[in-house]
């Protein structure tokens, strides 16, 4: 296993230079220059091309792009991710203000997804033709097709406005105020856990039904074991493996969900500094956002890999 | 199954770990106010209640807002409750004072400058002393980052005595007097803080001479201001302290005001104002602006090089419609491209060219064009699609065909300032100068001078107005309009060229709820600028 680990370990290094790479080349080759970005907002008055070249300069943005490339990847290495453009802000800096927020509100909408969507399924499966289960595949339907910004803008007009029952927008850190942060993310946890939870009832509810048509089930109820250590104990795990896979892919979901979650919630996380970011060409926080999501959704992935393991031990990576 | 539930508290454990290592959310303080200092306003005896007032702002601060040599455009309606400069520009274009007593103009063309005489007793937030030492050294950060075009004209910034300051110019313009009061170019700050702090702290944390001290400032959240005791207007400001809070999305916005959980809306759309008027909120608006497209008229291969077809195009938009529709009683259709706050210019009696659809595609058959052409129309992929749309419809009528051309801002930038475009119009805002010099050349004037349109046909001798009008002498040096009767010389020359097609003048707004009093909002010339320390809220 610890072999594995470090095989996908190296894949997953090498997955990140060419991401670096491409995250680079792209932003460069978009049409329109930071620079000019950045003075005309600043300045209704004319400007030489000999100040917009200075300004250039200081960005580093008049060398070759090999040696830009080379110079922030040596950067990165060190754990300097830049100067932004705009802010002036050491980039990592801000970057570590913003990935706990987002964190905080993706991991709980993550296990949400899980410890809802995974009963649901099986629920589903268990009961199957019954009304529940269609109760639980309808709702998962519309779940996996709601889009997130409507259902944000829903949520705040119904629970924020017309019941009053939660504050429409803003972020407090729990460890400020504990309660008031609880009731802030429950309408942003609600936006982006519902897609996790929906996927994961569909997949769980499949995936349920067809371990429960396996001859080692049909077993265990002709042994006369109880309905619950039949689904529990021989039925669940074995189940669990495509829906391991979905909650792999999920982390991706949750963190592109953040994007809009934060933008309509007006919370300062990643998701609404990407946002800001690629708006304004700036640079250094759009390759370290790409990065920092990028190293999330490959690790994701290894522990999807891992799990595989956990789950089926006749699942072996020597 | 006992082993997941584990391995999920665990995660749910990890979660607030990083969050806490994280320290939630980073606050950026200057020096702490005392709760003395925050009771002490409380019971001050003045008849107008103070309160917190709770501002929506969609402009996030996205430059440094301590620095104000280093700040963009969206910072100001933050950094305007903690900074202010010298000199302010009144709606009618006289210069009015803040910080400076008075002034003095000198209007020689060979030793032109400005000598400002500072008010004595002001102090930063930090305690020390606003004098002409302090102006010098925040004119000095202007110089040394270099990005305010205007202080290319400045021969020299001197210090006269403790409190006098003079700006000379190298040569003279009738509208460098305005200099200090374009954007954040007038905003003073601290040395001392800067010295102490160091500029990475000092960009992100306001110590000026405002009436409202920063307490902190989250990026992309808010920013809490509270009020500044030592002010120098005696008795103000009436609010105890300020909480800016931003929002960029529409909805989120309006339902956080009918929440109750805000007082003001800052910027607001015509929209926003609109159904927050429907629901009982005071809306604060002026006309301002002009909304125009620019045809690529120099470029010989594009049908735009044809007047009759830039005339045809724009008796073919139905202006009050779209001003109707998309301004919702707040904008007016523009036939001029002078906007109604520039009084000196703006005529509301302008001819102009009102719409005519048969007008119009008898122009285009005069111009050889009977069933019309293809061509685009760019506009910045933030602009009302809908707004686009209905020109697209308008323009179709009379056979010229349009495709949409939304490009994010860095590559419309590059249209507008950099090569140009080819066949095409551009939609765009035009910015307003009370000194319409300012903004003529900046938009019409052939580089170097001017900064825009490079497919822009001027007519032969355009430039050369322009240039005489920018030299032209002031009547009166502390009403630096120009001269009114060059500038609507120029402006008349471009609607008889169709230099551009104006389409309508938006509207700045501001909506409040029936308890926020004297906000000052567009009482002064700038739409950023207004009064905060007269702010009070009714109980």
């Amino acid at each position: 296993m610890v072999t594995f680990i470090i095989r996908r370990l190296i894949q997953s290094a090498i997955v990140l230079i060419l991401v670096t790479i491409l995250v680079f080349l792209a932003l460069r080759l978009l049409p329109g220059d930071p620079v000019r970005m950045y003075l005309t907002s600043n300045s209704m008055q004319e400007l030489s091309e000999e100040q917009i070249e200075a300004v250039r300069r200081e960005f580093g943005l008049n060398k070759p792009l090999v040696m830009q490339y080379f110079e922030w990847i040596g950067g990165v290495v060190r754990g300097d991710l830049g100067i932004s453009i705009l802010t002036r802000v050491p980039v990592a800096q801000e970057i570590a203000r913003r990935v706990p927020i987002t964190l905080y509100i993706g991991i709980i909408s993550f296990i949400i997804g899980l410890i809802l969507g995974i009963p649901a399924g099986v629920i589903g499966a268990v009961r199957r033709g019954t009304w529940i289960d269609s109760l639980i595949t309808t709702l998962a339907n519309i779940g996996i097709t709601i889009p997130v910004f409507w259902l944000g803008i829903l949520l705040i007009y119904f629970l924020g406005l017309y019941l009053k029952l939660l504050p429409v927008m803003g972020y407090t850190s729990p460890f400020t105020d504990f309660w008031m942060s609880i009731k802030q993310i429950i309408m942003p946890v609600i936006c982006l856990a519902l897609f996790p939870i929906a996927g994961n009832a569909r997949q769980a509810r499949s995936s349920m039904l067809e371990v429960m048509r396996q001859d080692y089930i049909r077993t265990a109820w002709a042994k006369g074991l109880r309905e619950r250590a039949i689904i529990m104990r021989h039925a669940l795990k074995n189940g669990l493996i495509p829906i391991v896979t979905l909650s792999g892919m999920g982390v991706g979901t949750i963190l592109g969900g953040s994007v809009f979650v934060e933008t309509v919630f007006a919370i300062p996380g990643m998701g609404r500094l990407a946002v800001t970011s690629v708006l304004n060409q700036d640079y250094p926080y759009v390759q370290a956002i790409t990065l920092i999501i990028s190293i999330m959704v490959l690790l994701s992935n290894l522990l999807v890999d891992i799990a595989y393991g956990w789950l089926d031990p006749r699942i072996r990576y020597e | 199954m006992k082993k997941l539930i584990v391995t999920l508290v665990s995660l749910l454990i990890l979660t607030l770990v990083i969050v806490g290592c994280g320290g939630g959310v980073q606050t950026q303080t200057t020096s702490t106010p005392t709760a003395s200092n925050i009771q002490a306003t409380s019971s001050l005896t003045v008849s107008k209640y103070g309160g917190t007032l709770r501002v929506i702002t969609a402009a996030v601060p996205v430059s440094p807002i301590g620095m104000p040599s280093e700040t963009l455009g969206p910072s100001l309606e933050s950094m305007k409750w903690a900074e202010e400069g010298p000199l302010i520009q009144l709606p009618d274009g006289k210069l009015g004072y803040k910080l400076a007593e008075s002034a003095e103009y000198d209007m020689s063309t060979d030793n032109s400058g400005i000598t400002i005489h500072l008010k004595k007793g002001i102090k930063f937030h930090d305690g020390t002393d606003f004098n002409a030492q302090a102006m010098k050294w925040n004119l000095d950060r202007l110089i040394e980052k270099g990005l305010y075009g205007g202080t290319t004209n400045w021969k020299s910034w001197d210090v006269i005595d403790p409190y006098t300051v003079r700006i000379s110019y190298k040569e003279w313009r009738n509208s460098m007097f305005t200099d200090m009061m374009e954007g954040t170019m007038s905003f003073m700050v601290s040395p001392t803080a800067f010295e102490k702090n160091g500029i990475e702290w000092m960009r992100w944390n306001m110590v000026g001479t405002g009436p409202f001290k920063q307490v902190n400032f989250e990026r992309d959240a808010s920013l809490t201001l509270t009020r500044w005791e030592n002010y120098w207007q005696s008795g103000k400001p009436y609010l105890d302290g300020v909480k800016l809070i931003y929002i960029t999305d529409e909805m989120t916005a309006i339902a956080t005001m009918q929440s109750g959980a805000a007082d003001v809306l800052m910027g607001a759309s015509a929209k926003q104002a609109y159904d927050l008027n429907s629901a009982g909120f005071k809306v604060i608006s002026r006309v301002e602006g002009t909304t125009a497209l620019i045809p690529d008229s120099a470029n010989p291969d594009s049908p735009w090089s044809n007047p009759k077809v830039r005339e045809a195009a724009e008796y073919a938009i139905d202006k009050q419609n779209l001003a109707k529709t998309y301004g919702y009683g707040f904008w007016q259709p523009a036939y001029q491209i002078a906007s109604p706050i520039i009084k000196p210019i703006y005529d509301p009696n302008y001819p102009g060219r009102k719409y005519n659809v048969e007008k119009a595609k008898q122009l285009l058959s005069e111009a050889g064009y009977p069933n019309g052409f293809k061509s685009k129309l760019i506009a910045q992929n933030t602009v009302n699609r809908d707004i686009l749309v209905s020109i697209q419809a308008d323009l179709a009528k009379v056979g010229i065909q349009v495709d949409l051309d939304m490009p994010e801002t860095a590559k419309f930038n590059e249209y507008m300032f950099g090569s140009g475009w080819s066949n095409g119009l551009l939609y765009t805002s035009l910015f307003d100068s009370m000194n319409m010099n300012n903004s003529l050349v900046f938009y019409f004037a052939e580089a170097p001078l001017g900064s825009c349109f490079k497919v822009l046909q001027r007519p032969t001798g355009f430039q050369q107005l322009l240039i005489d009008s920018m030299h032209a002498p002031l009547a009166d040096p502390t009403v630096p309009v120009g001269d009114p009767a060059k500038i609507k010389n120029i402006v008349n020359t471009i609607f008889n060229n169709v230099m551009a097609i104006p389409l309508y003048h938006g509207a700045s707004i501001s909506v409040t709820t029936s308890k926020v009093n004297d906000t000052g909002f567009y009482e002064q010339f700038r739409s950023w600028a207004f009064t905060p320390e007269n702010i009070w809220l009714s109980k």
